[in-house]
């Protein structure tokens, strides 16, 4: 009977670790597979790759925490685990179908805690750490995005391009005995810079998602003695793997991937705070959401960048827009915006459906940064695009998901197992 | 009589219909489409990739162009014109502050998938209720 349930228990981590591996794939690679840098296949075997690396080494730290912190790892028993398990299967199964914004790590977190309440067993003050820490790291990426937006992607804008290429940028030569991977000859070596930062801080993403989720899928497990924390590290990167490679392709498409409408450049910037961030949190062992601090980090950078055309003294004191338009003190509209003449960069999205002519245009010496306080004060401002009802909203569909897998685990556990 | 009549429009069927219907319904009257674009979507994408545009204006006319193609092409089977116009951001927000310029509002039951609707809410049923002027859901 015991061993019944081991094996339900390997079965549903196999299945939770499948649909990490669908979804985090396409946050990770989205922006890599869109501007053609890698085909949906090779993104699929890198993401399985790093994220072993990720797993392996920092990810044993989570693992730590989750089978045996929150709730000493005897309170583990075969049935927790399933119980633990299924929630995380149910809460990603909600993400996945309904592409509804839940967050694995604060699910299976949420679970572990239903059961620590019902046993009475919760180590509370390692809960008031992670708690804490999901909300600073999502505020750090957001002001993080902001500063970023507000100062610097406008000079980081005016100085890398990405242009689209026209066929692979690494492809498999099948001329000799084994296929190994070659650089395309025809890329020229800007496309060749450009396109291999965009691959490394995809493998970075892709580092640290198997880093902080790798514990999701099997952490119950370890903590009953079902499994090693070894076994269980290559169980959750073969189901993570076997997930990036199938139902991965659908979710790498760019329909419906948030990451690929965000120009490449935003792109990467947000990757790489949101990768360090959930790195750095996997170090200390914190479990938490890479979409979460993302997602900040995302609206932190459109924040900030939409914040540029009024300064900070302008922020602090603000005006009626009528007066802002004529005050001459922003200088906006006795100097003619420089801004305006440099062509946006293409979207991801764009790239994959290959409809914009306007990438690669631009050279180094047209580009200029307007200043801060100097862009037009247009109609449409984009401010309006940062509605705080909405930042309220989508705050509150991360924080329900984990609830419910709180209050869901609590009454299994207390009143049925 | 009514003269002036306002159809927000998604890129959904049902978004077509409504201009259809607004068309045909007031003959006389000049029909306003609106595209709200930059909408919340689940990781904040959508907004945020024209946030960080150098213009702002332009990149909101462009995610806007392909509704109103399809617009104008629906109008020009029905022998009219259209205006056109864009908003950005929450789309029950922009939809409620643009009606009070016009007299009546006419939009589809719904577009979007369920996501989209959890990021917002049902738009037809809030700009039904807080509009200032009247509105005609077409389903």
């Amino acid at each position: 009977m015991v061993s019944a349930l081991v094996v339900v228990g390997i079965l549903v981590a196999a299945f939770v670790g499948y649909n990490i591996g669908g979804s985090s794939t396409g946050v990770a690679f989205g922006p890599a597979v869109g501007s053609r840098i890698v085909t949906k296949t090779t993104a699929a075997g890198l993401f399985t790759a790093f994220a072993f690396l990720g797993a392996w080494t920092v990810g044993r730290n989570v693992i730590d925490t989750m089978s045996d912190g929150i709730v000493p790892a005897a309170q583990f028993t075969p049935e927790a685990a399933v119980g633990v398990l299924f929630f995380a299967g149910l809460g990603l199964m909600l993400a996945n179908l309904y592409g509804v914004p839940a967050s694995t790590s604060m699910t299976s977190v949420g679970a572990i805690v239903g059961l620590g309440l019902a046993t009475d067993t919760l180590n509370s003050a390692l809960m008031f750490t992670i708690v804490s820490a999901w909300i600073v790291a999502p505020l750090l990426g957001f002001f993080a995005g902001a500063v970023i937006g507000r100062y610097l992607y406008p000079h980081l804008n005016a100085r890398f391009s990405f242009g689209r290429l026209q066929t692979q940028l690494v492809e498999l030569d099948r001329s000799g005995r084994a296929p190994y991977p070659r650089f395309n000859e025809n890329a020229s070596r800007r496309d060749v810079v450009g396109s291999l930062l965009v691959l490394v801080i995809a493998c970075y993403m892709g580092f640290s998602a198997g880093a902080s989720n790798a514990a999701n899928a099997v952490a119950p497990l370890v903590g009953n003695g079902s499994i090693t924390i070894e076994q269980g590290i290559l169980l959750a990167v073969a189901a993570i793997g076997l997930g990036g490679f199938t139902i991965a392709r659908r979710t790498l498409a760019t329909v419906g991937n948030d990451i690929t409408d965000l120009p490449i450049l935003a792109a990467l910037v947000v990757s790489t705070i949101g990768a360090t961030i959930i790195t750095v949190l996997s170090r200390l062992g914190i479990p938490a959401s890479l979409a979460v601090s993302t997602t900040c980090c995302i609206i932190g950078l459109g924040w900030g960048r939409a914040s540029r055309a009024a300064t900070l003294a302008e922020i602090a004191t603000p005006t009626p827009e009528h007066e802002h338009e004529q005050g001459p003190t922003t200088g906006a509209l006795a100097t003619p915006t420089a801004g305006e003449d440099v062509p946006a960069g293409p979207t991801v999205g764009e790239l994959a459906s290959g409809d914009t002519d306007h990438q690669a245009a631009r050279t180094e010496s047209d580009a200029s940064v307007p200043q801060i306080g100097d862009e037009d004060p247009e109609d449409l401002t984009a401010e309006s695009l940062f509605d705080p009802s909405a930042t309220a909203r989508i705050v509150f569909l991360w924080v329900f998901t984990p609830i419910l897998s709180v209050v869901g685990s609590y009454l299994l556990f207390s009143l049925i197992l | 009589m009514i003269t002036r009549v306002l159809v927000p429009m998604d890129d959904s069927e049902m978004a077509e219909a409504a201009l259809e219907y607004a068309l045909d319904a007031h003959p006389d009257a000049e029909v306003t489409v609106l595209s709200v674009v930059g909408e919340p979507s689940p990781m904040w994408g959508r907004a945020t990739s024209i946030a960080v545009e150098d213009d702002v204006e332009q990149a909101a006319r462009d995610r806007a162009a392909p509704v109103f193609e399809r617009a104008r092409e629906i109008a020009a089977d029905a022998d009219r014109e259209i205006d056109t116009e864009v908003q950005l951001g929450n789309p029950i927000r922009a939809i409620v502050n643009r009606a009070e310029d016009f007299e009546t509002v006419v939009l589809g039951s719904h577009g979007g998938t369920l996501s989209d609707s959890l990021m917002v809410g049902n738009v037809a049923e809030k700009v039904f209720r807080r509009s200032p002027v009247p509105v005609t859901v077409v389903r």
